[in-house]
């Protein structure tokens, strides 16, 4: 089994909280952020080998932290699984083909065997 | 034989007739004799006779000269056969019916004379009764004959005075080579020429006229002159011009139908309708006057020759004498014909001042209630018709169509508008319901699978921690299906409150503990003086405002600052006021912050917390209990968010 940095940027506590006990009971190693700010400084100094991204976020939308993380060459990309309450307009297919980093997205509420068996991909 | 003896004596006669004298007599004696001693009797030979006198006298030259030879001839003949035939019975006969002859003779003369004076008499008579002009002109066009219908129709009083003139004096310069070909024509081809041209009588004054044109010749065929038989056409040109403007009114009408309805720009249309009125009519003065909302007067709203800055800014009270209200009292069109003398009302002073003498105004019609009035007007002496009344209100007619199709347009569009907000606002209240539904439920799911799941075994506390989340979780989904719920019965109508009479006093305090409770990292300070007059209200509700609003402060204040409760009378409430030290809200927001699902900040991020239910579901509240909430304008930060409840009746 391969573990992985984990880096969570989600602004519920229990959501966080969830995502964290069952990476980290399978082995993983998590780092928390509670908003897009807070998770682009852990994307930086952590060195994550893979990202979970919450959409509505209480500073900016995931999609700009996505953006931010793909464009500007200071950030180190990873791969990205979107967890989201709210698809709202966008189409999950044509976000996945516009930008390569982006892996899966995940409508929540979210399958836990789904989300490990998701981040064993992105490993693999 | 005897043909020839008679035809024989009849020349002989003639010869004597043109002076063959003595011997053509003697000659005719002796044919006479022969004739005599041939048989033929005298009376043979004096019918031969008279038969020759009435071939004479049938020639159209025979003149009462001619009558006296052939009398003095017969006297002749009867002399000459008296020697030998005097003694003949039937002689004498013979010269009483020769004398009755001449006397029938004579009397046919004189009655054809008679005859030839009374048609004459007929036809100068038929020519002055003659309703036409009748003028003979020479082949030059100089008058020789004429009626006095021709002469009053060339500006004179009597025939004699137009005879000698030259008729080519009395034709417009433009039509003279129109009426010579005709002339020529008429000479050249022997027709009857017809044609219109402008008269120029007189006077100088030129009017229209038609001619018929006939050629007249002498005795020997040759052309001679013209008669030209002349009618005034005035009447019929009027009527044709009368029609002709008609149907250019009418088709002026479906012109500007069929305009008014694709020019969508009402500004526009009203400023073409004023032009097109000023220009028809042919005034130097249009205007168009609008009633106000509150039909108390009439605004110049455009205009055509008015006095600048006047357009747009002139109002007319609707005063019981004015001009303004008679005009709108009326529901036909209003012809003035001179305003200065006017008794119906007191004229309007604006049209004084731009010596207005004649109007014409028509009320323009909306589909409940006027829209205004139009007008016509002029600094001249002008007798406006009823058909330019009925063009104006056509007009009006039209204008009022355009502006109530555009006022419904323009409400169907505001409608449309409004049904694609609420639209856009239930599909983005449905998403964030959907979003605080998803949220609560993530974790309740989450947490219950991860519990059951196999490939993990989780420790006891771990257990029991995931399994409280669940029931947190689980109710802040209650909390918030109930606020969903609560705010739905309170837009049906369903929400219940029991009102009772309340002292403000008591009802703070029972309060406070619980919104202690909700501030564990904020000051709570309460500000209400005693001796309150009591107020009429549900309590419980009060309460729930006032939790929410003080939890919604603590949300957004840095901790360890002052959220201030106060209350104090203003008229027949009590206001109570919420004040916290935080950023305060935005004043463009502060409306907004009090419908449902909406967020501060919430169009740029996910800042604000919870699902934008709370201030929606407090005003509910206030409002449901006879008071009004809203969020004070106030200098300095902090937000302070204020709501009334009725004082109780003393009764």
């Amino acid at each position: 089994m391969i573990m992985a940095r984990i880096l969570i940027i989600e602004d519920d506590p229990n959501i966080r909280k969830l995502l964290s006990v069952n990476l980290v009971a399978r082995g993983h190693f998590v780092i928390e952020a509670e908003d897009g700010e807070g998770g682009l400084a852990r994307l930086r100094d952590s060195s994550p080998t893979i990202l979970l991204l919450d959409i509505r976020l209480p500073d900016m939308l995931g999609w700009e932290v996505l953006k931010i993380m793909t464009n500007d060459p200071s950030y180190h990309p990873v791969p990205v699984i979107v967890i989201t309450a709210s698809m709202g307009t966008v189409n999950p297919d044509y976000a996945i083909s516009q930008n390569r980093y982006l892996h899966k997205i995940l409508k929540k509420p979210i399958n836990i065997q789904e989300l490990t068996q998701e981040v064993k991909e992105v490993l693999n | 034989m005897i043909k020839n003896l008679a035809k024989e004596y009849q020349a002989t006669l003639k010869a004597f007739l043109s002076g063959g004298g003595e011997t053509a007599l003697g000659k005719a004696y002796m044919l006479g004799r022969q004739a005599l001693e041939q048989g033929i009797g005298v009376l043979d030979i004096t019918t031969v006779h008279h038969q020759s006198l009435i071939t004479l006298l049938d020639r159209p030259n025979a003149t009462a000269s001619n009558i006296d030879i052939i009398k003095q001839a017969s006297k002749l003949l009867a002399e000459c056969l008296s020697p030998f035939e005097m003694a003949q019975r039937g002689f004498r006969d013979s010269i009483a019916a020769l004398n009755s002859m001449n006397n029938m003779l004579e009397d046919q003369v004189a009655k054809r004379t008679q005859a030839l004076r009374e048609k004459e008499e007929l036809y100068r008579t038929l020519i002055e009764i003659s309703p036409d002009a009748i003028t003979m002109t020479d082949l030059h066009g100089n008058v020789v004959v004429c009626n006095k219908q021709s002469a009053h129709l060339h500006g004179y009083t009597s025939s004699d005075e137009l005879v000698g003139a030259f008729l080519g004096n009395f034709v417009a310069p433009e039509d003279l080579p129109h009426i010579n070909e005709v002339a020529e024509t008429v000479i050249q081809e022997g027709v009857i020429g017809d044609l219109e041209y402008t008269m120029i009588q007189k006077n100088g004054e030129r009017i229209p006229v038609e001619v018929r044109m006939t050629l007249i010749r002498d005795a020997e065929g040759k052309p001679s002159g013209f008669i030209g038989i002349n009618r005034n056409i005035i009447e019929r040109k009027n009527i044709q011009r009368k029609l002709e403007l008609h149907a250019q009114k009418q088709s002026i009408l479906t012109d500007f139908g069929q305009h008014a309805l694709s020019e969508m720009d009402i500004n526009v249309l009203m400023h073409e309708t004023v032009t097109l009125v000023s220009q028809t009519l042919n005034v130097e003065f249009s205007g168009l006057w609008e009633l106000s909302p509150q039909k108390d007067s009439l605004t110049l709203r455009d205009g055509v020759g008015w006095k600048e800055e006047t357009v747009g800014s002139t109002t007319f009270s609707l005063d019981d004498t004015s001009q303004a209200r008679f005009m709108l009292l009326k529901t036909e069109p209003i012809i003035i014909d001179n305003l200065p003398d006017e008794k119906r009302f007191v004229p309007s002073l604006f049209l004084l001042e731009h010596n207005i003498i004649a109007c014409i105004t028509v009320i323009i019609h909306g589909k409940t209630q006027p829209y205004g009035t139009l007008s016509a007007c002029t600094i001249h002496p002008k007798q406006f018709t009823q058909e330019d009344a009925n063009f104006l209100q056509s007009i009006a007619n039209i204008l009022a169509m355009a502006i109530d199709n555009r006022r419904l347009l323009e409400t169907e569009s505001k409608a449309r508008q409004r049904a694609e907000e609420n639209t856009e606002r239930t599909v983005r209240s449905l998403a964030i319901v959907s979003h605080e539904l998803r949220t609560p439920l993530t974790s309740i799911k989450g947490f219950a699978s991860t519990l059951l799941a196999d490939d993990v075994v989780w420790e006891a506390e771990q257990q029991r921690d995931f399994i409280q989340t669940i029931n947190e979780e689980a109710n802040k989904l209650n909390d918030f299906i109930e606020q969903i719920l609560d705010l739905s019965k309170m837009n049906a109508g369903l929400f219940k409150f029991s009102v009772t009479r309340q002292t403000v006093q008591h009802l703070i305090p029972v309060n406070m503990r619980q919104l202690q409770g909700l501030t564990p990292q904020h000051h709570l300070a309460f500000s209400i003086p005693e001796a309150l007059p009591d107020i009429v209200a549900d309590a419980q509700r009060v309460e729930q405002v006032l939790a929410n609003l003080v939890e919604n402060a603590t949300k957004y204040v840095p901790v360890g600052t002052t959220i201030t409760i106060s209350a104090q009378p203003v008229e027949s409430f009590i206001e109570f006021s919420v004040a916290d030290e935080g950023p305060g809200i935005p004043s463009e927001e502060r409306e907004r912050v009090f419908q449902p699902f909406y967020r501060i900040g919430s169009k740029t991020s996910n800042k604000a917390k919870g699902a934008g239910l709370g201030l929606a579901i407090c005003s509910r509240l206030i409002e449901g209990q006879g008071g009004r909430i809203w969020v004070d304008e106030h200098p300095g930060p902090g937000t302070v968010i204020k709501f009334t409840l009725p004082v109780a009746s003393n009764a």
